[in-house]
């Protein structure tokens, strides 16, 4: 009896923490989060409101500023599904098969972080400003991109670009192949593997991620 | 020569690369290669002397450094959190899961600015350091504080669903076994979200260093303490010097080119030995 009740103790203290070194944790966590986020946070806020709801409606309702967002909305509503398509892909090449020079291609897709944004408009404006590279073709057909949306929804593009693709790697990664190989060795259609198993696996992966990219 | 690809079941392999070549080509590679030509016209010589001036080399180790620096703390407690977010319940946690993803909503200006006030020394958390005689506010500290911020999101939302995703049952076995929690976190958790962190951690140091607009109002921008490499960059654009700016881009683009290769491939080599 004794020995019975010893081991449900001792198993409890091995898949679970003691209250301390929880307490402990959470302490941890949410007082670094409270130094560099939640009191940042507050003070925006504070800040922004400081001078009354009034000022605040009245820049809401300046349409310079819904242009803006308008604007910022359309980018982002074509920048994400083009990478969402692209993030798939990278994770199911990377994360399901071995293939040599992968670690250069994961670093290719990361170095879109490491490119401060500035850079990115300079490098946009190089391609496509008037005397370089796309520049005159995109002039005889017409066709303006700086200062113009579409140039805006290239930035946010290379901008966004490695997100879903490095949210869905780790992911992919841990949950392993054996789903997959199990619906192929099933005989499976690719496409029927790709929607009947892939995604619901990864779906919370990329829902996650959408919100704010 | 050895085969290029591990034999596998699994179909898609070259429809997916394929893509992932294509898209990464045009939305990457093309555009990142006119830094280079752009960088071309000045010559070797030219490039040279841009690249090895001393105040780039200073900012140049400002910049790496300080992300460095941002990139190991939010390693650290970004796991702290995503552990704490996913194993315990406690009031208000959705709440504090949704602000985590804040950082990028807002606008790194705005970021700046705010904890530029904050920890000014007579700021709402400046003051308390202020007492001990630790500025934070525009000195290089400051620059890792912005930083922080920045990448805060990284680790916690690379973790969150691979931690999320380790199964109980192979915990209760490693317990009955006679594991203790410690042997069970250090042996089986910590391996199979190993990738995860690393990857958070390459994330938010590659994000770092390419940081700007929050970092400018901390920092002080003092030449050869806290300058960063992105603010003379700018400082090249205001003068029209294109080429200048490209040069000190292109050699910050090498630079975490070859250390995000390396983290990489400290992932990819610890995965190839626990196959072994």
């Amino acid at each position: 009896m004794s020995s019975s009740h010893q081991s449900i103790n001792n198993r409890k203290i091995a898949t679970h923490e003691s209250k301390a070194v929880t307490l402990v944790l959470i302490t941890v966590a949410l007082s670094y989060l409270l130094l560099f986020l939640g009191i940042p946070l507050f003070a925006v806020f504070y800040e922004a409101l400081g001078k009354g709801w009034a000022l605040y409606w009245a820049a809401l309702q300046d349409p310079d500023a819904w242009s803006a967002i308008e604007l910022t909305l359309i980018a982002a509503a074509i920048a994400v599904p083009a990478n969402l398509v692209f993030g798939v892909a990278a994770a199911w090449a990377i994360a399901k098969f071995e293939f040599r020079g992968k670690s250069v291609l994961l670093t290719l897709i990361d170095l879109p972080y490491t490119v401060s944004p500035l850079v990115s408009g300079l490098i946009c404006v190089l391609l496509f400003s008037a005397q370089d590279w796309f520049g005159p073709w995109l002039r005889k057909h017409d066709i303006k991109l700086i200062s113009a949306v579409p140039g805006i929804v290239l930035v946010t593009i290379f901008v966004t670009f490695p997100f879903i693709a490095r949210k869905l790697i780790p992911l992919m990664q841990a949950q392993g192949k054996e789903e997959e190989e199990t619906a192929v060795s099933l005989s499976a259609f690719g496409w029927q593997t790709f929607w009947r198993v892939i995604l619901p696996n990864i779906k919370w992966g990329l829902l996650v991620w959408r919100d704010f990219v | 020569m050895a085969q290029f690809k591990a034999h596998s079941v699994l179909p898609g392999f070259n429809l997916a690369l394929g893509f992932t070549l294509l898209y990464l080509s045009l939305i990457v590679l093309i555009p990142l290669s006119s830094l280079f030509f752009k960088t071309a016209t000045l010559g070797w010589g030219g490039f040279w002397e841009v690249a090895t001036g001393e105040r780039v080399l200073a900012s140049l180790r400002v910049t790496f450094v300080a992300s460095f620096a941002a990139a190991v703390l939010n390693a650290i407690f970004g796991l702290v959190v995503a552990w704490v977010l996913v194993r315990y319940s406690f009031p208000g946690k959705r709440l504090v899961d949704a602000l985590v993803d804040l950082p990028f909503a807002l606008p790194t200006a705005v970021a700046g600015i705010t904890l530029a006030m904050l920890y000014a020394p007579n700021g709402w958390i400046g003051h308390y350091f202020a007492e001990h005689d630790i500025k934070i506010a525009y000195t290089p500290l400051g620059i890792v504080v912005a930083l922080t911020f920045i990448g805060l999101p990284f680790v916690v939302r690379t973790v969150q669903p691979v931690l999320a995703d380790v199964e109980a049952e192979i915990e209760e076995a490693a317990a009955s076994l006679g594991a203790s929690r410690w042997d069970v976190f250090r042996r089986v958790i910590f391996p199979s979200i190993y990738p995860a962190l690393l990857t958070g951690f390459a994330l938010a140091f590659a994000r770092s260093i390419g940081e700007y607009g929050s970092v400018i109002f901390i920092a002080g921008n003092m030449p050869f303490i806290s300058e960063i490499a992105p603010l003379l960059i700018v400082a090249k654009l205001e003068q029209y010097d294109y080429a200048g700016a490209t040069a000190i881009a292109l050699v910050m683009l090498i630079i975490s080119f070859a250390l995000l290769l390396a983290i990489n491939g400290l992932q990819w080599w610890s995965n190839c030995r626990e196959i072994k």
